[in-house]
């Protein structure tokens, strides 16, 4: 599940029409690709789309020297308990988390757990290589990253690009996602 | 088409058919200034017939003499004729670069005759201005045909 930089840039050379290379470099491309990436993971975070979720696993207690966050980590969605699978409850930032509790401080999880998994929404990109990297989304996700890079590339003004994204999260991507606390798949809520 | 040719077909439109008005290196010198020109107007307009890139292994290197400007923005600076990498190298930049002037037994520098023969047709106004005759109704057939000939290469004033 991924799309490969070297198609996403071929379409972003077909919508702004150079193929040549003559108006638009690699390194550009490059720099507002990421940045594009940035502002999609953000705003499909925001969103809750499952496709951003991801986890790790900690064996050990972590719940007075912290263990280090995914690097890819933007925000927490859920800590469980290793062996019986429970939800871990959020505690407070002053207090060493209880065996069935855990805190998120700095780029430290804490948590008393023996051991725990956390699931998370992952930050998408950046990118080193646009010959031979990709980006590890579904592939309906082509449309946005094309359009918003060339929206940001066109100098659009940040509020514009965010109202852009999620018009077209709102008519490219599939309108059903699974929700775990209702257990079953559900629309979208937007 | 060679800068033989290109002379001659000068002479057809000054007519100076017997060499009487113009000696050829004055043609010549008219022809380059409109190579120029046209190279110029070119890059104005993107045309990737300009362009050429150039690997640059070591932090600073010396510019190309016939670089004009840059195909897109690269992660360098340019200071005089000194390219510096703000990137570890090595970095491939891509350019637009002029074509060199042509002497007396070389070919005109364009591939496309159609771009030769807007040379052909700049030159020859530029000699019949030395000449002090009016080209004024030159200059606008001249206007009209380089406008047709850019457009023909899918080739927009405005660089689009």
């Amino acid at each position: 599940m991924s799309i490969a930089a070297t198609k996403i840039v071929r379409h972003i050379r077909l919508q702004i029409d150079d193929f040549d290379e003559v108006k638009v470099s690699d390194y550009q491309i490059l720099i507002f690709l990421n940045r594009a990436l940035a502002a999609i993971s953000t705003a499909v975070a925001a969103r809750g789309l499952d496709f951003l979720t991801a986890s790790q696993t900690y064996s050990g207690s972590s719940a007075s020297t912290g263990a280090n966050l995914p690097d890819d980590f933007q925000t927490l969605k859920e800590v469980t308990d290793g062996s019986t699978g429970y939800t871990l409850t959020p505690t407070y930032i002053t207090k060493t988390p209880a065996a069935y509790e855990y805190k998120v401080m700095g780029e430290k999880i804490y948590c008393g757990a023996a051991s725990y998994t956390l699931f998370y929404q992952k930050f998408i990109g950046p990118i080193d290589s646009l010959l031979t990297d990709s980006v590890a989304v579904p592939g309906y996700c082509l449309g946005l990253i094309v359009q918003t890079t060339v929206a940001l590339m066109q100098g659009t003004t940040p509020d514009v690009v965010v109202q852009l994204i999620n018009n077209i999260i709102n008519t490219d991507f599939p309108g059903m996602t699974y929700d775990k606390q209702r257990g079953r798949v559900i629309e979208n809520a937007g | 088409m060679n800068v033989s040719e290109a002379i001659i077909a000068v002479r057809h439109r000054i007519n100076d058919r017997d060499e009487v008005g113009l000696d050829n290196e004055e043609i010549l010198s008219y022809l380059n200034s409109a190579i120029q020109y046209i190279c110029q107007a070119l890059a104005t307009a993107n045309a990737p017939v300009l362009v050429d890139d150039l690997t640059i292994n070591s932090a600073t290197a010396t510019l190309p003499k016939n670089f004009i400007k840059l195909a897109g923005i690269f992660p360098t600076k340019i200071t005089g004729n000194t390219i510096k990498l703000l990137d570890t190298p090595p970095q491939t930049i891509r350019y637009f670069t002029a074509y060199g002037w042509p002497d007396m037994n070389g070919e005109m520098p364009f591939e496309q005759d159609a771009l030769n023969e807007v040379a052909v047709q700049m030159a020859a106004i530029y000699a019949n201005n030395q000449q002090e005759l009016d080209v004024s109704q030159d200059k606008a057939l001249f206007g009209e045909f380089t406008t047709a000939i850019l457009a023909a290469a899918g080739i927009g004033g405005n660089g689009a």
